[in-house]
């Protein structure tokens, strides 16, 4: 995935977006983990 | 929305997919499911590397930015021009160098300041040996008192301590005797200064013409250039890339009160015309003309706020006649008076010396009350010593008027005759702010002196002393001219500075765009600054 991210491309703005974007997916992961691993 | 948004909304997309098809139903399917979650995971962390990486890297290109040369070269031409102070013709080296500051301050003396009289002294010290005079104790002869601290002063500042014990003991022991001590050093400085004058004052006349011989000017010339440097100054620094980065870096600015909507609402406010619409030659001009707006109403507001001090020397002007003779008269009585008192502590000197010989020991008791009364009649003349220079700083400023003044001057020549003597304008801020406890009298009259010391004074170098125009009338209509929409109600006390938020904030569009930054990229270093910082703790 990483080799199809032509960062230098992107403008500012959506340099910031594409942060957000993934920080929201990790976000969004761990709570997935955390709550599978702790459900009986 | 961009290629690589779109793609990698999909990626998530897609991987969530796949999480949502795993089974969850026992133990060892969740354990898989939390597994291929840990597997997306690590993937997405490598992602956030990348792309943290990409966005320190913008960060660090754009806030890498130097000050340009041009500044520090136009500071370091002006601080070689010394202090431009040296060259005012309106005062003498004793505001020149900065003594009446030292005298002001130890007679603004407040109990427990000791560390203020002991710089004091010292910077007068100070300043006698760069002019080639080293005082000793024996110069310090005002008083017995002033004797008693000087000797002990010399002796244990000569490592350059300022803090000893036994100086603050010293002090402490001769307060209680006289509690004037600092009003007895104070006016030993000042006759210090005056019996060594005429040195000074050659010594200081020698070094200004080398001054002048080495830049090739004359004084006016060079106070000319003075003042141009100074304008050059304020230029480079007013569109200098990092110092409007750094005005967002400290959050003095907001990159959204910049957005085109906010300008254009502001520009329609107070220009005739669009000027989003105009051709840039048409918006350089109109810029050029809030620029000078801006100046304009900051002398304004520098007037106004000041007005006082005008309104003295305009009476001062109207009794000028009477000035000429006024100074000499009092100089004269207190010399008079001073070598009195000085005689006076001479025979004072003796009597102690004849008290402790034995040939006098007939005489001893009558010596010793007289000795004995000695110092509470010495203060008591000390005491009016100081009010007799507290009047000749009145006379000297009078004076001056008397010289110098005339229905031609400007108001900004009045400002610089007030700030040309420190205890003159100090005192009148201080009476018009005496019910003020909250107000720094010293900043306030440091506020002017800044101000009149820096170029750009059009309006107040045009306004005579004797006229009395409606100024905010001619700002008005001066810039209407220039299509600007000012009224004079947007200059009343009330009004005036949010008018001067309004056209500061165009002036620092103006710069942040000739600054030769890029809007998007301060908007970027604005918003990610906290992200960088705490990644970097």
């Amino acid at each position: 995935m990483e080799k199809d991210f032509e960062l230098s491309k992107l403008s500012n703005e959506n340099l910031i977006e594409l942060y957000k974007k993934v920080e929201d997916y990790i976000a969004y992961l761990e709570k997935e983990k955390s709550m599978k691993g702790t459900e009986e | 929305m961009n290629d690589i948004l779109v793609e990698f909304d999909k990626y998530i997309s897609s991987n969530k997919d796949v999480l949502s098809v795993l089974p969850i139903n026992t133990k060892k399917n969740k354990s898989k499911y939390v597994e291929k979650v840990q597997e997306f995971e690590e993937t997405a962390l490598k992602i956030r590397k990348v792309i943290w990486n990409e966005i320190q890297e913008r960060y660090e290109k754009i806030t890498d930015i130097l000050e340009s040369p041009k500044i520090s070269e136009l500071e370091k031409t002006i601080k070689g021009i010394e202090n431009i102070d040296v060259f005012n013709e309106l005062n003498t080296p004793f505001e020149k160098l900065g003594f009446d500051r030292i005298t002001h301050s130890l007679n603004s003396f407040f109990e427990g300041d000791l560390n203020l009289v002991n710089n004091n002294i010292k910077l007068f010290m100070d300043k006698f040996k760069d002019f080639g005079i080293v005082l000793t104790k024996d110069d310090f002869n005002y008083s017995q008192y002033t004797n008693e601290y000087i000797s002990v002063f010399i002796e244990e500042t000569a490592n350059g301590n300022l803090n000893s014990e036994k100086l603050k003991k010293t002090f402490e022991k001769i307060y209680w005797q006289c509690p004037d001590i600092v009003i007895h050093i104070e006016l030993n400085m000042r006759y210090l200064y005056h019996i060594n004058s005429k040195k000074i004052e050659t010594e200081l006349n020698d070094r200004n013409n080398k001054i002048l011989a080495s830049m090739q000017l004359d004084k006016n010339g060079l106070v000319r250039r003075y003042f141009e440097l100074n304008k050059d100054l304020i230029k480079a620094k007013r569109k200098d890339g990092k110092a409007v980065l750094d005005k967002f870096l400290n959050d003095e600015w907001k990159i959204k009160d910049f957005s085109e909507k906010e300008m254009s609402v502001l520009y329609d406010r107070l220009l005739a015309g669009k000027y989003f619409e105009a051709s840039p030659e048409k918006q350089e001009e109109i810029n050029k003309n809030f620029g000078k707006l801006l100046n304009t109403l900051e002398e304004y507001s520098i007037f106004v706020r000041y007005k006082y001090i005008i309104d003295d020397l305009k009476n001062k002007y109207k009794n000028k006649d009477s000035f000429k003779d006024a100074y000499d008269k009092k100089n004269k009585e207190l010399r008079k008076k001073e070598q009195a008192l000085l005689k006076e502590n001479k025979k004072h000197q003796a009597m102690i010396k004849q008290s402790n010989n034995p040939l006098f020991r007939f005489f001893k008791k009558k010596l010793d009350r007289k000795i004995y009364e000695f110092p509470v009649a010495s203060n008591s003349q000390i005491k009016e010593l100081q009010k007799m220079y507290l009047e000749l700083d009145e006379e000297a400023v009078n004076l001056r008027i008397a010289e110098f003044v005339d229905d031609n001057c400007s108001i900004k020549y009045m400002f610089k005759i007030a700030i040309s003597f420190y205890s003159y304008a100090y005192k009148l801020i201080k009476e018009h702010y005496e019910d003020d406890m909250e107000m720094n009298v010293a900043d306030e009259l440091q506020v002017l002196i800044d101000f009149i010391n820096q170029p750009y004074k059009v309006m107040l170098n045009n306004i005579k002393l004797v006229e009395e125009p409606d100024i905010t009338s001619i700002i008005a209509n001066r810039y209407k001219i220039l299509n600007i929409n000012i009224e004079k109600e947007h200059l009343e006390p009330e009004n005036i500075e949010s008018l001067i938020e309004d056209v500061e904030k165009i002036v620092n569009y103006h710069n942040i765009n000739r600054s030769g930054l890029k809007i998007e990229d301060i908007a970027f270093v604005e918003k990610m600054k906290p992200l960088i910082i705490k990644n970097n703790n």
